[in-house]
């Protein structure tokens, strides 16, 4: 049996092919093909290339183990899987990490959503200071001294 | 915002939204994009974050005070299965003769220890508890003191209307989000059991349900039923 392939085309023109059971793990592809369906590429106008490479990647080895042991993976799968974020996550700088969270939010992708999501607050924010939490994600402070005092103060409690 | 499903949003906008600049390659300094993410990507981010984490963000930014304090993040925390449990206690301090309010709270080393929460306010005396959700409920039955509830998400309080029976050894527990309070009251000719209901959706005293019915409060076996799973 022939697998239908889709062409996706990055904002920077970038054309890729690929099965269909990869691209539909995107929820927000099959409303663009219903859209276009005129037209075999479909355009995805804020998704650049190298990130959408890494969707694609992402997409292409969970796409792998959801058929692997026909339909329900076992639970090695499950850890192995687990054990390939964790180091498909670690391999990302931070820009490429906030352009992939974009990207898995616009293209509806949950899981790499979640994964993205939790990969930020556990490397960025948790267990973190105040001054590491903004020197780590760039948060300029916008409390006046007295104001970040008066915060401190009501949140004491907090900090012993 | 967060409330809709992400499928709901992806329907309405399909159209291309404005890029997040990528690193630049001239330069040695990384382009930090995380205050341009959308604000419900935000928001489902600090969602993951331990609760007990909330006062120091609150600190980084007067945005990050917004967002750790706003309703949506709780909507979004319970979506995620986030939420979480903290013991709080009322403890007597003998120097100053007041209950003050302490959090159990777990350090960064793995280890507890009970800390005072200063926001919240000394109580003098104390009826009984009932915590619903993200509040606790202290009602203060003697003497019509002020009945309250207090928010732990944001440890401040709120006041109740005032209990319409004075009482004293109460207990109280929840059913069907009415909070029954059964106590000691005082009448002519000494002290009778009574009963009265708190209604949490509107926030009113309504009149209790078995005295319609005309079962008797007696003494004796009433409370422990009541209260069996409660505090």
């Amino acid at each position: 049996m022939s697998k239908k392939n889709i062409v996706l085309k990055s904002s920077n023109g970038i054309i890729f092919e690929v099965e269909e059971a990869v691209a539909l793990q995107s929820e927000t592809i099959p409303y663009m093909i219903e859209d276009d369906c005129a037209n075999d590429t479909i355009p995805l106008a804020n998704v650049t290339g190298d990130i959408l490479a890494l969707v694609i990647e992402y997409c292409k080895k969970h796409v792998v183990v959801a058929d692997g042991d026909g339909g329900g993976s076992s639970s090695s799968s499950q850890e192995d899987l687990k054990n390939w974020d964790a180091q498909f996550m670690n391999d990302l700088d931070q820009s490429k990490i906030f352009n992939l969270l974009l990207a898995a939010d616009f293209l509806n992708i949950k899981t790499l959503f979640d994964l993205t999501c939790q990969f930020v607050a556990d490397t960025m924010i948790k267990g973190k200071s105040v001054e590491e939490v903004r020197r780590t994600l760039n948060i300029e402070k916008d409390y006046t001294s007295e104001e970040e005092a008066k915060a401190r103060q009501e949140n004491e409690w907090a900090f012993k | 915002m967060s409330s809709r499903t992400r499928a709901e949003k992806k329907k309405q906008s399909l159209e291309p939204q404005s890029l997040i600049p990528l690193q630049d390659e001239q330069s040695s300094e990384p382009l930090s994009v995380f205050t341009s993410l959308p604000e419900d990507v935000i928001v489902d981010i600090l969602a993951r974050v331990s609760t007990f984490h909330y006062p120091i963000l609150s600190l980084v930014s007067k945005h990050f005070r917004s967002l750790v304090e706003s309703p949506e993040i709780y909507v979004r925390r319970s979506l995620l299965g986030c939420t979480e449990h903290f013991l709080y206690a009322l403890i007597y301090d003998i120097d100053i003769g007041v209950y003050r309010w302490y959090v159990l709270r777990r350090k960064a080393n793995g280890n507890r220890r009970l800390v005072l929460i200063p926001s919240l306010p000394a109580v003098s005396r104390y009826g009984s508890f009932v915590a619903v959700g993200s509040r606790i409920y202290v009602f203060n039955g003697v003497n019509n003191e002020d009945s309250t509830t207090i928010d732990c998400r944001s440890h401040t309080v709120q006041l109740l209307p005032n209990i319409p029976v004075s009482m004293c050894d109460s207990m109280a527990d929840i059913i069907e989000r009415r909070i029954y309070i059964i106590g000691d009251s005082r009448c002519d000719d000494g002290w009778k059991k009574a009963m009265v209901v708190f209604n949490t959706e509107t926030k009113k005293w309504e009149e209790p349900a078995m005295k319609k019915i005309g079962i008797e409060l007696r003494d004796s076996h009433v409370l422990p039923s009541l209260c069996g799973d409660g505090w």
